[in-house]
Protein backbone atom coordinates (compact mmCIF):
# COMPACT_ATOMS: atom_id res chain seq x y z
CA UNK A 1 0.00 0.00 0.00
CA UNK A 2 1.12 3.14 -0.71
CA UNK A 3 2.77 5.47 1.87
CA UNK A 4 1.53 8.84 2.77
CA UNK A 5 3.91 11.14 4.46
CA UNK A 6 3.48 14.68 5.77
CA UNK A 7 6.62 16.26 5.90
CA UNK A 8 7.15 19.21 8.63
CA UNK A 9 9.44 22.33 8.98
CA UNK A 10 11.99 20.48 10.39
CA UNK A 11 12.58 17.94 8.17
CA UNK A 12 12.70 20.22 5.53
CA UNK A 13 15.66 21.83 7.13
CA UNK A 14 17.74 18.77 7.95
CA UNK A 15 17.36 17.96 4.40
CA UNK A 16 18.76 21.32 3.44
CA UNK A 17 21.43 21.17 6.05
CA UNK A 18 22.63 17.82 5.22
CA UNK A 19 23.68 18.49 1.74
CA UNK A 20 26.21 21.04 2.12
CA UNK A 21 30.13 20.88 3.56
CA UNK A 22 30.54 18.28 6.30
CA UNK A 23 27.22 18.38 7.75
CA UNK A 24 27.01 16.42 11.18
CA UNK A 25 25.12 12.86 11.54
CA UNK A 26 22.06 14.31 12.28
CA UNK A 27 21.59 16.27 9.32
CA UNK A 28 23.24 13.63 7.05
CA UNK A 29 21.01 11.42 8.44
CA UNK A 30 18.12 13.81 7.94
CA UNK A 31 19.04 14.46 4.29
CA UNK A 32 19.19 10.46 3.89
CA UNK A 33 16.01 9.82 5.03
CA UNK A 34 14.15 12.55 3.02
CA UNK A 35 16.08 11.90 -0.17
CA UNK A 36 14.60 8.40 -0.03
CA UNK A 37 11.17 9.61 0.48
CA UNK A 38 11.31 11.82 -2.47
CA UNK A 39 13.52 8.91 -5.07
CA UNK A 40 10.33 6.64 -3.61
CA UNK A 41 6.55 6.25 -4.47
CA UNK A 42 5.11 7.37 -1.40
CA UNK A 43 3.07 10.27 -1.78
CA UNK A 44 4.78 13.35 0.04
CA UNK A 45 2.66 16.52 1.43
CA UNK A 46 3.45 19.52 3.33
CA UNK A 47 1.79 22.93 3.82
CA UNK A 48 2.36 26.79 3.60
CA UNK A 49 3.49 26.45 7.41
CA UNK A 50 6.22 24.55 6.66
CA UNK A 51 7.08 27.23 3.55
CA UNK A 52 7.41 30.14 5.36
CA UNK A 53 9.25 28.20 8.54
CA UNK A 54 11.87 26.81 5.74
CA UNK A 55 12.28 30.22 4.30
CA UNK A 56 12.70 32.04 8.02
CA UNK A 57 15.23 28.93 9.04
CA UNK A 58 17.63 29.58 6.35
CA UNK A 59 17.62 32.85 6.69
CA UNK A 60 18.80 32.66 10.05
CA UNK A 61 21.34 30.20 9.51
CA UNK A 62 22.55 32.62 6.94
CA UNK A 63 22.66 35.23 9.13
CA UNK A 64 24.00 32.92 11.91
CA UNK A 65 27.85 33.83 12.16
CA UNK A 66 28.96 30.58 13.34
CA UNK A 67 28.93 28.40 10.25
CA UNK A 68 29.65 29.81 7.34
CA UNK A 69 29.06 27.11 4.69
CA UNK A 70 25.35 28.03 5.36
CA UNK A 71 25.50 31.31 2.83
CA UNK A 72 23.07 32.84 -0.15
CA UNK A 73 24.01 30.79 -2.57
CA UNK A 74 22.48 27.76 -0.03
CA UNK A 75 19.93 29.63 0.69
CA UNK A 76 18.84 29.71 -2.84
CA UNK A 77 19.89 26.15 -3.94
CA UNK A 78 17.89 24.97 -0.75
CA UNK A 79 14.86 27.00 -1.65
CA UNK A 80 14.83 25.69 -5.36
CA UNK A 81 15.16 22.34 -4.14
CA UNK A 82 11.99 22.47 -2.01
CA UNK A 83 10.45 24.08 -4.43
CA UNK A 84 11.36 22.67 -7.44
CA UNK A 85 9.49 19.73 -6.15
CA UNK A 86 6.22 21.31 -5.19
CA UNK A 87 6.48 22.48 -9.01
CA UNK A 88 6.70 19.15 -10.44
CA UNK A 89 4.32 17.82 -8.18
CA UNK A 90 6.28 15.46 -6.13
CA UNK A 91 5.39 17.33 -3.29
CA UNK A 92 1.76 18.00 -2.69
CA UNK A 93 1.18 21.56 -0.64
CA UNK A 94 -1.83 20.61 1.35
CA UNK A 95 -4.25 23.80 3.10
CA UNK A 96 -4.40 24.72 6.05
CA UNK A 97 -7.73 23.91 7.27
CA UNK A 98 -10.06 26.26 8.68
CA UNK A 99 -10.09 26.78 12.80
CA UNK A 100 -6.49 25.00 12.60
CA UNK A 101 -5.07 27.57 15.30
CA UNK A 102 -7.66 27.61 17.39
CA UNK A 103 -8.03 23.58 17.43
CA UNK A 104 -3.98 24.09 17.88
CA UNK A 105 -4.25 25.99 20.61
CA UNK A 106 -6.46 22.91 22.68
CA UNK A 107 -4.05 20.63 21.64
CA UNK A 108 -1.18 22.73 23.53
CA UNK A 109 -3.47 23.08 26.06
CA UNK A 110 -4.20 19.28 26.43
CA UNK A 111 -0.34 18.82 26.61
CA UNK A 112 0.62 20.41 29.36
CA UNK A 113 -2.41 20.67 31.40
CA UNK A 114 -2.92 16.91 31.15
CA UNK A 115 0.52 15.81 30.66
CA UNK A 116 3.15 18.75 31.53
CA UNK A 117 4.26 18.05 27.94
CA UNK A 118 5.34 20.95 25.46
CA UNK A 119 3.49 21.06 22.54
CA UNK A 120 4.62 24.04 20.42
CA UNK A 121 2.66 26.16 18.30
CA UNK A 122 3.80 25.77 15.05
CA UNK A 123 3.79 21.48 15.63
CA UNK A 124 0.26 21.71 16.91
CA UNK A 125 -0.59 23.46 13.32
CA UNK A 126 1.66 20.81 11.84
CA UNK A 127 -0.11 17.66 13.66
CA UNK A 128 -3.58 19.53 12.64
CA UNK A 129 -2.62 20.12 8.72
CA UNK A 130 -1.54 16.18 8.58
CA UNK A 131 -5.11 14.87 10.90
CA UNK A 132 -6.84 16.71 8.16
CA UNK A 133 -5.13 15.48 5.22
CA UNK A 134 -5.70 11.69 6.61
CA UNK A 135 -9.07 12.37 7.28
CA UNK A 136 -9.52 14.24 4.02
CA UNK A 137 -7.53 10.87 2.28
CA UNK A 138 -9.69 8.64 4.58
CA UNK A 139 -6.23 6.93 6.06
CA UNK A 140 -3.82 7.04 8.21
CA UNK A 141 -0.57 9.22 7.45
CA UNK A 142 2.70 9.51 8.28
CA UNK A 143 4.79 12.70 10.03
CA UNK A 144 8.23 12.91 9.10
CA UNK A 145 9.77 15.24 11.78
CA UNK A 146 13.04 15.70 13.51
CA UNK A 147 11.08 16.78 16.74
CA UNK A 148 11.05 14.87 19.36
CA UNK A 149 7.98 16.49 21.11
CA UNK A 150 5.72 15.06 18.28
CA UNK A 151 6.51 11.17 19.29
CA UNK A 152 6.04 12.15 23.24
CA UNK A 153 2.38 13.82 21.84
CA UNK A 154 1.04 10.80 20.42
CA UNK A 155 2.75 8.71 23.06
CA UNK A 156 1.10 10.24 26.03
CA UNK A 157 -2.57 10.78 23.35
CA UNK A 158 -2.33 7.27 21.72
CA UNK A 159 -5.80 8.07 20.27
CA UNK A 160 -3.94 9.87 17.72
CA UNK A 161 -2.63 7.25 16.80
CA UNK A 162 -5.79 6.18 14.74
CA UNK A 163 -4.84 9.10 12.33
CA UNK A 164 -1.37 9.63 12.45
CA UNK A 165 2.25 7.97 12.89
CA UNK A 166 5.04 9.55 13.73
CA UNK A 167 8.42 8.85 10.92
CA UNK A 168 11.68 10.30 12.74
CA UNK A 169 13.91 11.74 10.20
CA UNK A 170 16.95 12.69 12.21
CA UNK B 1 -12.53 17.61 10.04
CA UNK B 2 -15.71 16.76 11.54
CA UNK B 3 -18.24 19.12 12.05
CA UNK B 4 -20.35 17.45 14.56
CA UNK B 5 -19.58 14.94 17.44
CA UNK B 6 -22.79 13.04 19.48
CA UNK B 7 -21.93 11.60 22.57
CA UNK B 8 -25.09 9.27 24.03
CA UNK B 9 -24.88 5.32 25.16
CA UNK B 10 -28.19 5.01 24.10
CA UNK B 11 -27.59 3.10 20.97
CA UNK B 12 -30.74 3.26 19.32
CA UNK B 13 -30.74 6.94 19.21
CA UNK B 14 -26.86 7.42 18.09
CA UNK B 15 -28.16 4.84 14.98
CA UNK B 16 -31.13 6.56 14.53
CA UNK B 17 -29.11 9.78 14.30
CA UNK B 18 -26.85 8.81 12.40
CA UNK B 19 -28.69 7.31 9.15
CA UNK B 20 -30.74 10.51 9.16
CA UNK B 21 -27.62 12.46 8.81
CA UNK B 22 -25.82 10.14 6.36
CA UNK B 23 -29.10 10.56 4.54
CA UNK B 24 -29.11 14.34 4.41
CA UNK B 25 -24.75 14.27 3.71
CA UNK B 26 -24.05 15.52 6.84
CA UNK B 27 -20.91 14.85 8.84
CA UNK B 28 -21.46 13.60 12.08
CA UNK B 29 -18.86 11.65 14.57
CA UNK B 30 -20.86 9.36 17.19
CA UNK B 31 -19.28 7.90 19.96
CA UNK B 32 -21.22 5.77 22.81
CA UNK B 33 -19.02 6.59 25.86
CA UNK B 34 -17.24 9.32 27.19
CA UNK B 35 -13.82 8.42 26.54
CA UNK B 36 -14.28 7.71 22.97
CA UNK B 37 -16.13 10.76 22.79
CA UNK B 38 -13.43 12.84 24.23
CA UNK B 39 -10.70 11.05 21.63
CA UNK B 40 -13.05 11.95 18.38
CA UNK B 41 -12.96 15.45 20.32
CA UNK B 42 -9.39 16.26 20.14
CA UNK B 43 -8.16 14.42 17.14
CA UNK B 44 -11.57 15.22 14.77
CA UNK B 45 -11.93 19.00 15.90
CA UNK B 46 -15.49 18.71 15.90
CA UNK B 47 -17.25 22.39 16.05
CA UNK B 48 -20.55 20.99 17.89
CA UNK B 49 -20.73 18.61 20.72
CA UNK B 50 -23.91 16.97 21.37
CA UNK B 51 -23.81 14.73 24.80
CA UNK B 52 -25.93 12.82 27.36
CA UNK B 53 -25.49 13.87 31.09
CA UNK B 54 -24.61 10.63 32.11
CA UNK B 55 -22.35 9.20 30.13
CA UNK B 56 -20.50 5.33 30.44
CA UNK B 57 -17.19 6.43 31.66
CA UNK B 58 -18.09 9.92 32.78
CA UNK B 59 -19.13 10.92 36.70
CA UNK B 60 -20.20 14.04 36.18
CA UNK B 61 -21.77 15.31 33.04
CA UNK B 62 -21.90 19.51 33.62
CA UNK B 63 -17.55 19.21 34.70
CA UNK B 64 -16.86 17.39 31.30
CA UNK B 65 -18.84 19.55 29.56
CA UNK B 66 -16.91 22.69 31.02
CA UNK B 67 -13.41 20.81 30.27
CA UNK B 68 -14.83 20.74 26.71
CA UNK B 69 -15.53 24.38 26.58
CA UNK B 70 -12.29 25.08 28.06
CA UNK B 71 -9.93 23.37 25.32
CA UNK B 72 -11.97 25.10 22.90
CA UNK B 73 -14.15 27.71 24.43
CA UNK B 74 -16.26 28.54 21.58
CA UNK B 75 -17.35 25.40 20.78
CA UNK B 76 -21.11 24.94 20.79
CA UNK B 77 -22.33 21.82 23.30
CA UNK B 78 -26.06 20.74 23.57
CA UNK B 79 -26.17 19.01 26.49
CA UNK B 80 -29.41 16.33 25.95
CA UNK B 81 -31.00 14.28 29.09
CA UNK B 82 -33.71 12.20 29.80
CA UNK B 83 -33.17 12.04 33.41
CA UNK B 84 -32.25 15.22 34.84
CA UNK B 85 -35.38 17.38 35.91
CA UNK B 86 -36.54 20.33 34.17
CA UNK B 87 -35.58 22.73 36.80
CA UNK B 88 -32.05 21.58 36.81
CA UNK B 89 -31.59 21.95 33.28
CA UNK B 90 -32.72 25.38 33.54
CA UNK B 91 -30.11 26.10 35.84
CA UNK B 92 -27.55 24.96 33.66
CA UNK B 93 -28.21 27.13 30.82
CA UNK B 94 -29.10 30.04 32.61
CA UNK B 95 -25.00 29.63 34.15
CA UNK B 96 -23.87 29.28 30.67
CA UNK B 97 -22.03 26.32 30.99
CA UNK B 98 -23.67 24.64 27.72
CA UNK B 99 -25.25 26.84 24.97
CA UNK B 100 -28.43 24.28 24.74
CA UNK B 101 -30.40 21.96 26.93
CA UNK B 102 -32.75 19.20 25.90
CA UNK B 103 -34.76 17.13 27.67
CA UNK B 104 -34.94 13.61 25.84
CA UNK B 105 -38.98 14.77 24.93
CA UNK B 106 -40.82 12.63 22.34
CA UNK B 107 -38.10 10.57 19.78
CA UNK B 108 -39.24 12.60 16.58
CA UNK B 109 -38.69 15.76 18.28
CA UNK B 110 -35.42 15.34 20.05
CA UNK B 111 -34.48 14.21 16.46
CA UNK B 112 -35.44 16.67 14.22
CA UNK B 113 -33.93 19.11 16.68
CA UNK B 114 -30.63 17.88 16.55
CA UNK B 115 -30.35 17.56 13.36
CA UNK B 116 -30.87 21.03 13.11
CA UNK B 117 -27.84 21.45 14.99
CA UNK B 118 -25.84 19.16 13.01
CA UNK B 119 -27.02 20.95 10.04
CA UNK B 120 -25.72 24.19 11.40
CA UNK B 121 -22.73 23.01 12.11
CA UNK B 122 -22.19 21.37 8.77
CA UNK B 123 -22.88 24.96 7.10
CA UNK B 124 -20.40 26.88 9.52
CA UNK B 125 -17.26 23.96 9.63
CA UNK B 126 -15.61 25.64 6.56
CA UNK B 127 -16.07 28.96 8.52
CA UNK B 128 -12.83 30.30 9.58
CA UNK B 129 -12.55 31.02 13.43
CA UNK B 130 -14.29 33.70 14.87
CA UNK B 131 -11.58 35.09 16.89
CA UNK B 132 -14.30 38.33 18.69
CA UNK B 133 -16.37 35.19 19.59
CA UNK B 134 -13.92 32.91 21.12
CA UNK B 135 -12.80 35.77 23.19
CA UNK B 136 -15.93 36.08 24.57
CA UNK B 137 -16.84 33.12 25.19
CA UNK B 138 -13.41 33.06 26.99
CA UNK B 139 -14.46 35.86 28.90
CA UNK B 140 -17.45 34.19 29.84
CA UNK B 141 -16.30 31.15 31.14
CA UNK B 142 -13.37 32.54 33.09
CA UNK B 143 -16.11 34.17 34.87
CA UNK B 144 -17.96 31.25 35.80
CA UNK B 145 -18.27 30.41 39.61
CA UNK B 146 -16.89 26.73 39.36
CA UNK B 147 -18.15 26.59 42.77
CA UNK B 148 -21.66 26.57 41.60
CA UNK B 149 -20.85 24.19 39.04
CA UNK B 150 -19.66 22.03 41.14
CA UNK B 151 -22.99 22.25 43.32
CA UNK B 152 -24.89 21.77 40.68
CA UNK B 153 -23.31 18.77 39.16
CA UNK B 154 -23.08 17.14 42.81
CA UNK B 155 -27.22 17.54 42.69
CA UNK B 156 -27.88 16.75 39.04
CA UNK B 157 -25.82 13.43 39.31
CA UNK B 158 -27.24 12.24 43.09
CA UNK B 159 -31.18 13.26 41.62
CA UNK B 160 -30.34 11.00 38.41
CA UNK B 161 -28.60 8.50 40.74
CA UNK B 162 -31.82 8.52 43.43
CA UNK B 163 -34.10 7.68 39.91
CA UNK B 164 -31.72 4.53 39.46
CA UNK B 165 -32.64 3.17 42.70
Amino acid sequence: MTRHIYLDTCAWMRFAEGRVGKPDARNRQGRSVVENLITGDSVLATCEVALIEFHDSLGRRVRSTSDRQFDEAWFEDSTKELMSLVAVRRLEVVPVPPKAVENAMALMTIAHRDEGIAFHAWDAVHLIVALAWGVALGRQVEVATCDTDFPRFVEAFPHFKSYVTILMVA
Amino acid sequence: MASALLIDDDRELVETIRSNAAEEGLDLDVATSWDEGLALFQTRAPDLVIADYRLPGSRHGLRLLLAVKQLRPAIRVVLISGEVNPEELAKVEELGIVDRVMSKGSAIETMESLLDEIKDANSKHLQPTDWPQVAQSLVERLKLDQKKVDELDDRMKANVDKKDR
